[in-house]
């Protein structure tokens, strides 16, 4: 039996007892080594009356699909899939709107778009490298700052759970985010979509597809959205999560000949928002006086070559350039206080290129992969911090004079910047190979990857002040009118250097399915892999080193050295899964349920410093276990009745780490929720004799919790549940639809810090309810 | 601020024409002589070189000097009979033992029982100012032999000793204890010994400190010279501190009490106590060598 690569896009949801059966176009008996897709009904909906475009076979060229199999459900692999269809019922157009869907992913909606903290099984960051792999359409988006984008036209979006680094190498130790959006090849036309809701949300996206000939295609597409916001900040009345955003995209399809097939994919976006909408847990309120805002331009393209070569062999190449400019401020403190502010501009340019051949024996009971990928990736950032009259008197000169109340001191100006420019070139290369072994009902696969990389930060962090010295002979303060002079105090602090660091890292994965006979596509799997999350400098410590020197500069000895605090080494992670993925009740069902243990070891764990001081730190914690399960249903009772629902549990927990003050073995881990919960209905009723309008009404709730906001695991968000609901008229070239999310207006909160002392939380979104207009034509 | 290394120094050279298996050290330190009348001060030699020459074949070392003053006035040589010497390496340094040594004085007396060590074991820092960090280790000699009218040993002026620091302070309404090893204690003689200023590094009072003091500084501390070592006593002394280059008073860590005396026979050990503010009551005993066992 040859295996076939298929890639399986799953279309739109819906189905009408009354509505006539999809004829699905017939598989070609001949499909050898060739990556194909093939539209398919979902579960036994209506294609031809739901779907803006039609079942077709198409051509696409997709490295992951090409990496592994298209159908994760075929393989030892968790995953979950989502429709474009599911993804416009709940408004889902990029990763955060997956983490309500797919169990055990949890992307919190915080802060601004830079801020996509992506915790899969428990492990994940907030900042720096992810645990997470994303790419959309071949493209893989190295920086995690720039995960939260929204997607227009989506076709299809798939995480899967579970190391990929046995194939992807870095930064995809806990699993694999692949979006793809629609594709002229799959479906030509125009298509629109209007959006209004509360706050002065508005979206609008329009896009062209074409197909000049069987081997051109083209499409053009455009989003833009805008937001006024729901969150004010009481220190002057306004909004603060506003946003505007748009984007375009342009895919280009070529085939000079029946055994090469080349597409690009180019893309850019802008972005602006407010963000940062922390309440202070004591007033209760969002007030602070500095200003906030995240402003991005990111653009990527992707060029994506499939040639079919002599004997059966397969070369795909994927070369992807990337870049970010971005600017981030912040009031640091987030208090009506004037105390210091945070400015991150960076830009960042990246080019990667990745070479697979694949090939099977003669017998096809064999078939192997092997592959080259190298990157390149360099980074500018400029972080300057400012402290202001408050922070000058209550973080420097307070507790100078309280060490020294018979010298005291005053600053000369009530601000002072300190200065942070750092350079971070890296760069690596990996080679990787999978075998796959089919044996009767048994498939079995080994897989391994060699990755190297090199990263070097080049910093410079400087600051030019002074302060006067008064002598005080009573010691009693303030600072008496009449007090003399004791000297003037010029400060000048200039720290540069260089650090590097290098690492190999290899990463085995074997797996075992068994096929069970009669029911297509059933199985049940092992699987062990190893994952691991790349190393790197936190350069948003330097402003507390600077800090540090400054203490040092006045007496108090350092506390910790620079490469100390701003270098974090790789984390690595063993997972040990077993799963099943059983298709029943003639394919009526679908149910997915994993077992996983993960060992992580070297865990990276961002953590705020003790005291009054600015920012945070990476550690490595140490060691951590996580240990759950996690279950996808999917049924049709009825042809016009789908329910689905997914369940996740996390028992993620520190087996060793100690931050020099506090043994936090055995507490949870912070940040990832120990459950996640996603049930929705849909009903699909006809409204006329002929099937070609419909009404869908679809309920869904989503939840979360409990999240622990710190490792000693004081404190927590309690489960919370979501409920949204979708009503639309869909008639055959447009929809209207009416919405909600979160219509019992939960309270809950999304993320929780501490900044001097004093603590924060991001509310969850509240009620949002709004009206979607879809055409194609 | 004047504060220099100083008091010692060891260097390494291998004689020309000389086999290769011949070693000669110099180590530059000071002698506290105390004669043998108990009635007569104790006489220091503020700076004294003797060369030392190891044979790495036969393990043996001798040892000479051509400016020994016993009475503070004449320069006094001599050179000591081979001894017994095997160089060993531990922990990252080398040292080497010597013993039962003798020798003749170029004014005819006697020299006996000399003996002593050298070692790489000493922990030396930088002027006040900069970063806290030990640099790397200098040659150390410590030595002691016995003249006609007086027993000698050898000493630096410019020590610095590490150890345990334990402090006890009252915190809320609970007694506490902290204990560091980070702090190092330097005395930095005046070339009379007279005086000597007292340095504490990287010092924290209490484990409630956010962060240690980088350099307290008691200056001008009269010096007692007896004949088990020096000893410094003092009350209320006001210390400085490090604050842009420049030593500014800190009336508010006013040290109460503050006393540091020699705690060995060969002077590389002192014991300290001191109290700052009424509040904490501190105690150290350091050593400015690994301890090797003198014979």
């Amino acid at each position: 039996m040859r295996m076939l690569y298929v890639i399986m896009v799953v279309c739109l949801a819906g189905s009408a007892t009354a509505a006539p059966k999809v004829t699905l176009p017939e598989m070609p008996e001949k499909i050898d080594n060739e990556v194909v897709v093939v539209a398919r009904d979902e579960q036994a909906y209506s294609v031809d009356s739901l779907l803006p475009y039609t079942a077709t076979l198409l051509d696409e060229l997709d490295v992951v699909a090409v990496k592994g199999q298209s159908n994760y459900r075929l393989r030892p692999q968790s995953g979950n899939h989502i429709s474009s269809a599911r993804a416009e019922s709940l408004g889902a157009v990029g990763v955060k709107g997956m983490s309500d869907v797919v169990p055990n992913f949890y992307v919190p909606d915080y802060g601004s778009r830079i801020t996509s903290s992506i915790y899969v099984r428990g492990i994940g960051a907030r900042m720096d490298q992810p645990a997470v792999g994303l790419t959309v359409d071949n493209v893989g988006i190295l920086s995690k700052d720039a995960y939260d984008f929204d997607v227009a036209d989506v076709a299809s979006m798939e995480m899967l759970r579970g190391p990929q680094s046995s194939l992807f190498g870095r930064n995809t130790m806990t699993g694999m985010i692949n979006i793809r959006t629609l594709s002229p090849l799959e479906w030509q036309g125009w298509r629109s979509t209007v959006m209004v809701g509360l706050n002065s949300l508005f979206k609008f996206n329009l896009g062209w597809y074409h197909k000049f000939s069987d081997v051109t295609a083209m499409s053009a597409s455009g989003n833009f959205y805008r937001y006024g916001g729901k969150f004010i900040n009481e220190y002057n009345g306004r909004t603060v999560d506003k946003e505007v955003y748009g984007g375009m995209r342009l895919k280009n399809y070529i085939n000079p000949s029946s055994k090469v097939k080349i597409s690009n994919v180019a893309s850019f976006s802008l972005l602006r928002q407010g963000g940062y909408a922390y309440e202070s847990v004591e007033s209760g309120v969002i007030s602070y006086n500095d200003t906030c805002f995240y402003r991005r331009f990111m653009l990527t393209d992707g060029l994506t070559v499939n040639a079919s070569l002599p004997r059966d062999l397969t070369l795909m190449s994927v070369t992807t350039l990337q870049y970010l400019d971005d600017t981030m401020t912040l009031d640091q403190d987030f208090l009506p206080l004037p105390y210091f502010t945070l400015t991150q501009k960076k830009r960042e340019t990246s080019l990667t290129q990745d070479l697979m051949l694949k090939g099977s024996a003669a017998s096809g009971y064999y078939n192997w992969m092997v592959g080259a990928y190298g990157f390149f990736r360099r980074q500018r950032m400029k972080a300057p911090v400012t402290f202001k009259e408050d922070g000058i008197a209550n973080l420097i000169v307070k507790h100078r004079n309280d060490a020294n109340p018979y010298y005291p001191i005053r600053w000369d100006s009530d601000q002072m910047p300190l200065h942070s420019d750092f350079t971070m070139p890296s760069g690596g290369f990996a080679i990787y190979h999978e075998s796959r072994y089919e044996l009767g009902n048994w498939n079995f696969a080994a897989g391994i990857r060699m990755d190297y990389e090199h990263v070097r930060l080049d910093y410079g962090s400087y600051c030019k002040s002074g302060y006067t010295m008064y002598s005080n002979p009573s010691g009693i303060l303030p600072i008496p009118v009449d007090a003399d002079v004791y000297r003037h105090v010029p400060v000048e602090i200039a720290m540069s250097g260089k650090l590097t660091n290098h690492y190999f890292q290899f990463s085995p994965k074997v797996s075992a399915v068994y096929n069970f006979n009669g029911e297509e596509g059933s199985n049940v799997y092992a699987t062990i892999g190893k994952g691991f999350k790349a190393g790197g400098f936190n350069t948003q410590m330097f402003s507390d080193v600077l800090q540090q020197k400054l203490m040092e500069f006045m007496g108090l000895a350092s506390q910790y050295s620079i490469e100390d605090i701003v270098s974090y080494k790789p984390e690595k992670s063993w997972s040990f899964e077993i799963g099943s993925h059983l298709n029943l009740l003639d394919e009526k069902m679908r149910l997915d349920f994993s077992l996983f243990y993960i060992d992580c070891r070297d865990q990276q764990l961002t953590v705020f410093p003790p005291g009054q001081t600015t920012g945070r730190m990476m550690t490595n914690a140490g060691r951590t276990r996580s240990l759950g399960g996690e279950i996808t249903f999917d049924y049709n009772p009825i042809t016009n009745l789908n329910l689905m629902a997914t369940y996740g549990y996390t028992n993620a927990r520190f087996v060793k780490f100690q931050d020099g003050l506090n043994d936090y073995k055995g507490k949870r881990v912070p940040y990832a929720p120990s459950n996640t919960l996603f049930i929705q209905a849909t009903y699909l009723q006809p409204v006329n004799s002929k099937g070609k309008y419909f009404i869908e009404v679809s309920a869904n709730f989503n939840g979360a919790g409990n999240i622990y906001w710190n490792e000693a695991n004081t404190l927590s968000q309690k489960f919370y549940g979501l409920l949204g609901v979708n009503l639309a008229y869909k008639a055959p070239k447009w929809s209207l639809e009416l919405w909600g999310t979160n219509l019992t207006n939960t309270r809950y909160s999304t993320f929780y810090f501490l900044s001097m002392g004093n603590e924060f939380l991001q509310r969850g979104k509240s009620t949002q309810v709004g009206v979607t207009i879809r055409a194609h034509f | 601020m004047g504060l220099t290394l100083g008091g010692m120094s060891m260097g390494l050279s291998s004689c020309l024409g000389e086999p290769e298996n011949l070693v000669s050290y110099s180590s530059t330190v000071s002698n506290y002589i105390i004669p043998n009348d108990p009635s007569k001060p104790v006489v220091v030699n503020a700076s004294c070189t003797y060369n030392l020459r190891l044979d790495g074949v036969k393990n043996r070392i001798t040892v000479s000097t051509s400016n020994f003053e016993p009475d503070g006035r004449n320069d006094l040589s001599f050179t000591s009979n081979e001894m017994d010497c095997l160089a060993v390496s531990a922990g990252g340094y080398v040292s080497g033992n010597f013993a039962r040594g003798t020798a003749k004085l170029s004014n005819g007396q006697e020299i006996t029982r000399l003996f002593g060590f050298y070692t790489s074991a000493v922990y030396n820092y930088e002027v006040p100012g900069d970063p806290f960090r030990p640099l790397l280790i200098p040659t150390m000699l410590v030595m002691s032999y016995q003249t006609p009218d007086a027993l000698v040993k050898t000493f630096s002026m410019d020590p610095f000793f590490r150890g345990e620091t334990t402090t006890t302070y009252t915190f809320g309404e609970a007694d506490q204890t902290y204990k560091t090893n980070d702090a190092v204690y330097r005395i930095h003689f005046s070339s009379d010994m007279a005086s000597a200023d007292v340095i504490i590094y990287n010092i924290k009072f209490a484990q409630q400190m956010p962060r240690p003091l980088q350099g307290v500084v008691l200056k001008d501390l009269p010096v007692e010279l007896g004949r088990n070592g020096y000893r410094i006593n003092v009350e209320n002394i006001v210390p400085e501190m490090l604050e842009s280059g420049e030593l500014t008073p800190y009336p508010a860590y006013t040290f109460d009490k503050f006393t540091i005396e020699t705690s060995s026979e060969d002077m590389t050990q002192v014991a300290c106590q001191y109290t700052v503010k009424g509040v904490f009551h501190g105690s150290f005993n350091g050593s400015s060598c690994a301890s090797f066992k003198v014979q």
